[in-house]
């Protein structure tokens, strides 16, 4: 079983703790899932070699999962007929009893996050995780707190084999 | 009076003493609304219709609540030992610092009015010039009298104060326990919040002179290169400043003006050039802990708010020595204010003691000054960063153990930086001097003891040394002849809106994007206007020609004017513009007519403030009182851990339901403006939804039609596709922007869109005028 501390050492919000997964339990869950979502962040347009395995990803699960990017990651992922919102209006969606989800058939099960600013995720996370029953699963490179289930911290070259390992094995 | 014996028809008694506490004369003829110095429940009314509709989002920091011993208790998805709900929790914990922002804000106006009424006397006149006729909007709606005199002001105060305690009251345990009441109480000392700045702005206005609405202030020089390091320099920190006003009048009096240094950081920084612009403004609070380090200050006078709880250790390194003004903030030093002025001089001089605190403002200025002047030519050693081969040496220290980025707010790669330092490249360390938000965690963090934000400053010596730029002094309130110029074209729409930007510089993604965002909106000729760290952030960026925004555009409360209104307890003048426009173009009553002034600005004004750079309790005040007068607010990112947003829901139309004032009938109206606080994570994204939140129910369709350009263009400008809701802001036809006619038809064909009348909008029943 994978340990994880908090990248941030500030990030304590109480009992609650995430549970590090590695890319094969990433696996598992977003394949248990019924209805998974993907929400992308701006951030990682920043790495070409990420948005590549990223798209190799999206493009395996796009009859399985919504995909939804904040605007700024919109353009580079349009091929994927992908929803755009603005990440604190999602997680406002999230929470709401009469939402009815992004395409209308109702909420997700699943919410499957990276790209973000750290602090915007840690907090949107919280909302999601205080406010609803909603799972979440964090695959950035470093260790949501706030999340269900997230990726330890990891380096670069270990986060992208990481992204690898989904991009193969979903 | 004493009556030994009195005996009438109706009263036989002796002995009697009557008392007459205070006279009070009416001189203002409007009539009261009824809503004049509003309890906290006398607007409940009003919030709880906000909020039906821009419905609270909290995203907690913390599952726990600490604030009795009967805890600690954790609160996700359960409630704690007192009852107490995670959403609850959540609205009490914003409150407070609502309450901490407000009470800051409030204390500060208490102690320039105190000061001000013992140097001019209680019956000194508030006149704010011909052009400024309505001298204190918030005041004269709110508390309903007209201010005349500082003793008015006075009995302004008295009652602010009283509803600070009052919600401060709420927050204990076993009070509020409902979450839509706590932000009734947010959203009511939110207002308090701008009625005090008014206070405060206006004290100091009438107290030392300062601008009084004039487009044409001086051009103050901005940025650490115009100090001359040579000269004894004197920095003043905070947002009171009275003391610094003491000190540019010795300097004056002894004619030094050519001979000291008198620089600023915050908000007193910006108050010190609306006195005198031959003061220097070094940078906002960004800058505050870089400047203290390098050494350039020989005395440092700190005051009140946004001081660092640092600056005496490390002053205390570099021989500067520090003078603390404010009882709020004594710093641990001796009282010396009742001592002798040679004395506390010799003692600072000679390092007897390294700093003191001094209540008495008058005997601050002398003694800053002679203190730097005594100093300065013994403290030049102080005076530098390290050079480039003490960086290599010290970066030689740093193990690639990550404390440091795991610290950063804003996660700098500091490691990598300092990699590459070891080997004398600097250009990974300079760069993120650009994205540094200044706080120093990572030097507290760092287990070798690397002092990394020197290394930063040295890495970029040559930039800062560089900075040099200018700033607009602010001007204090916005002229009634503005107002009258102006008020058509906003309400209608023609002027697309008006874009205010405050707060702090706890900026995600550096401090140029608020220069970036600004320019943006001046070039589509948007009223800009700017206040506190804001103003000063947008000094720091040049324009392609190199020239600052304040250069570039006149400082006109019209289209394409950047209006500096000064320090943060100025921007109530935003909100006063606000109000001006209601009661000026629009000829609504002040007196004690919240409600209705609200419902205006709500309806019909399209302004939208800016905090992008949010840290501070005060920011949190000042937005949610711009949320109760109906202003929307955008936060950039890290305004999601104040923990509350209001957020509204485009997707449910029933929200949005609203009065039809002409006819009394209710109506659906479009989702304007969406949401009254709400957080951003991009520059981009802050830009499109200026453009979308200052749209209006009242908008003419000419109005939405330019509304609706600027956000269409910039929508496909940073996301490269039309909105995907615009069916809902078009009304009719004649709103639809001519030059995207035929995309616009065919996306509404197929959402099945149809027209419906423009009304005259209000949330209230009572304004309804059949």
């Amino acid at each position: 079983m994978l340990y994880a501390r908090p990248w941030y050492r500030s990030d304590i919000q109480g009992y609650h703790r995430a549970k590090a997964v590695d890319a094969t339990t990433a696996v598992k869950i977003i394949k248990n899932s019924e209805k998974p979502a993907f929400v992308v962040g701006e951030l990682i347009v920043r790495d070409g070699e990420a948005v590549e395995l990223l798209k190799e990803i999206l493009k395996k699960l796009r009859n399985h999962a919504l995909i939804a990017t904040t605007p700024n990651a919109y353009r580079e992922f349009s091929e994927f007929n992908v929803y755009y919102v603005n990440v604190v209006d999602a997680a406002n969606l999230i929470i709401s009893q009469d939402w009815k989800g992004l395409d209308g058939y109702g909420k997700p099960d699943l919410i499957v996050i990276l790209g973000m600013f750290h602090v915007l995720m840690e907090q949107t996370l919280s909302t999601i995780r205080n406010f609803s029953d909603i799972k979440s699963l964090a695959i950035d490179r470093f260790f949501q707190n706030n999340a269900t289930y997230s990726f330890p911290n990891l380096t670069r070259k270990e986060w992208l084999n990481y992204l690898r390992k989904l991009s193969d094995s979903l | 009076m004493n009556i030994k014996k009195l005996e009438s028809k109706l009263i036989k008694g002796k002995d009697i003493v009557i008392e007459i506490g205070e006279v009070e004369e009416d001189y203002w003829d409007e009539e009261d609304k009824g809503q004049s110095k509003p309890s906290i429940t006398t607007l409940r009314h009003w919030d709880h219709k906000l909020l039906k509709r821009y419905k609270p989002f909290y995203s907690p920091t913390c599952d726990m609540c600490c604030l009795c011993t009967f805890g600690k208790c954790e609160l996700s998805h359960t409630k704690g030992a007192c009852g107490i709900d995670m959403a609850s929790q959540q609205a009490r914990m914003s409150l407070l610092y609502v309450t901490m922002g407000t009470a800051a804000h409030a204390a500060h106006a208490r102690h320039m009015l105190e000061h001000v009424i013992s140097v001019k006397g209680r019956n000194h006149r508030i006149d704010l010039g011909l052009e400024v006729d309505v001298e204190a909007p918030i005041t004269r709606t709110v508390v309903g009298i007209k201010p005349r005199t500082l003793a008015d002001l006075e009995k302004a105060l008295d009652y602010a104060e009283e509803q600070i305690t009052h919600v401060l009251a709420s927050t204990a345990m076993g009070q509020e326990s409902n979450y839509i009441d706590f932000e009734s109480k947010a959203l009511h000392l939110g207002m308090i919040d701008n009625l005090v700045k008014e206070i405060a702005d206006i004290t100091q206005i009438v107290g030392y002179d300062l601008p009084k609405g004039d487009e044409n202030t001086e051009l103050a020089e901005y940025g650490f290169g115009t100090i001359d390091v040579e000269k004894p320099v004197i920095l003043v920190i905070g947002h009171n400043a009275v003391a610094g006003f003491e000190i540019l009048d010795y300097i004056e009096r002894k004619n030094l003006i050519d001979e000291v240094e008198v620089t600023g950081i915050c908000c007193s920084a910006h108050d010190l050039i609306r006195k005198n612009a031959r003061a220097k403004i070094v940078g906002p609070f960004v800058e505050q802990l870089r400047y203290v380090k390098s050494g350039v200050a020989d005395v440092i006078v700190v005051d009140e708010q946004c001081v660092r709880t640092d600056i005496v250790d490390i002053a205390k390194e570099l021989k500067s020595i520090v003078i603390a003004v404010s009882d709020k903030a004594c710093q641990g030093f001796r009282d010396r204010t009742n001592d002798d002025i040679e004395s506390i001089i010799s003692d600072l001089s000679s390092y007897k003691e390294h700093g003191v605190y001094i209540g008495d403002p008058s005997k601050v200025g002398v003694v800053a000054v002679e203190v730097a002047r005594r100093i300065y030519l013994a403290r030049k050693q102080f005076k530098r960063i390290p050079d480039k081969l003490e960086i290599t040496e010290e970066a030689k220290k740093c193990t690639n153990c990550h404390a440091c980025m795991r610290v950063c707010p804003v996660n700098l790669d500091i490691p990598s930086a300092m990699k590459k330092a070891k080997q004398g490249d600097f250009q990974e360390l300079m760069l993120l001097r650009e994205t540094c938000v200044g706080c120093g965690r990572c030097n507290y963090a760092c287990p070798k003891g690397i002092d990394i934000v020197n290394l930063m400053e040295k890495a970029n010596e040559k930039i800062i040394k560089e900075m040099k730029s200018k700033i607009r002094a602010g001007r204090g309130p916005i002229k009634d002849t503005e107002i009258r110029n102006v008020g058509a074209p906003i309400v209608f729409g023609e002027i697309p809106g008006v874009v205010a930007f405050a707060g702090c510089t706890n900026y995600y993604n550096g401090i140029k994007e608020v220069g970036e965002i600004a320019e943006e909106f001046l070039k589509r000729n948007f009223i800009v206007v700017v206040s506190g760290c804001a103003a000063m952030s947008i000094a720091n960026y040049k324009t392609s020609d190199g020239m600052s925004l304040y250069e570039k555009y006149p400082g006109i409360f019209d289209a394409g004017g950047l209006v500096n209104v000064g320090s943060c307890v100025a921007n109530a003048h935003i909100i006063g513009a606000a109000i001006k426009i209601a009661n000026i173009f629009a000829r609504r009553p002040l007196r004690g007519n919240f409600e209705e002034i609200a419902d205006y600005i709500l309806n019909r004004v399209g302004a939208v403030a800016v905090v992008w750079g949010t840290y501070s309790q005060k920011a949190l005040a000042i937005g949610t009182g711009a949320n109760r007068w109906g202003i929307p607010v955008i936060l950039g990112p890290n305004g999601v851990r104040y923990r509350r947003l209001y957020l509204g829901r485009k997707d449910k139309p029933e929200d949005w339901e609203i009065y039809d004032a002409r006819t009394g009938k209710k109506v659906i109206a479009e989702p304007a403006p969406e949401h009254l606080a709400y957080v951003v994570q991009s520059k981009e994204e802050a830009m499109v939804h200026i453009a979308k939140l200052v749209m209006r129910p009242n908008d003419t369709t000419k109005g939405r039609q330019i509304k609706l350009t600027h956000y269409i263009d910039l929508h496909k400008k940073f996301f490269g596709k039309m909105p995907d809701d615009l069916h809902l802001y078009i009304r009719t036809d004649a709103d639809i922007p001519f030059s995207y006619k035929e995309e616009i038809m065919n996306m509404l064909k197929e959402k099945g869109w149809k027209p419906r009348e423009i009304p005259d909008p209000t949330l209230s029943k009572k304004f309804v005028r059949v």
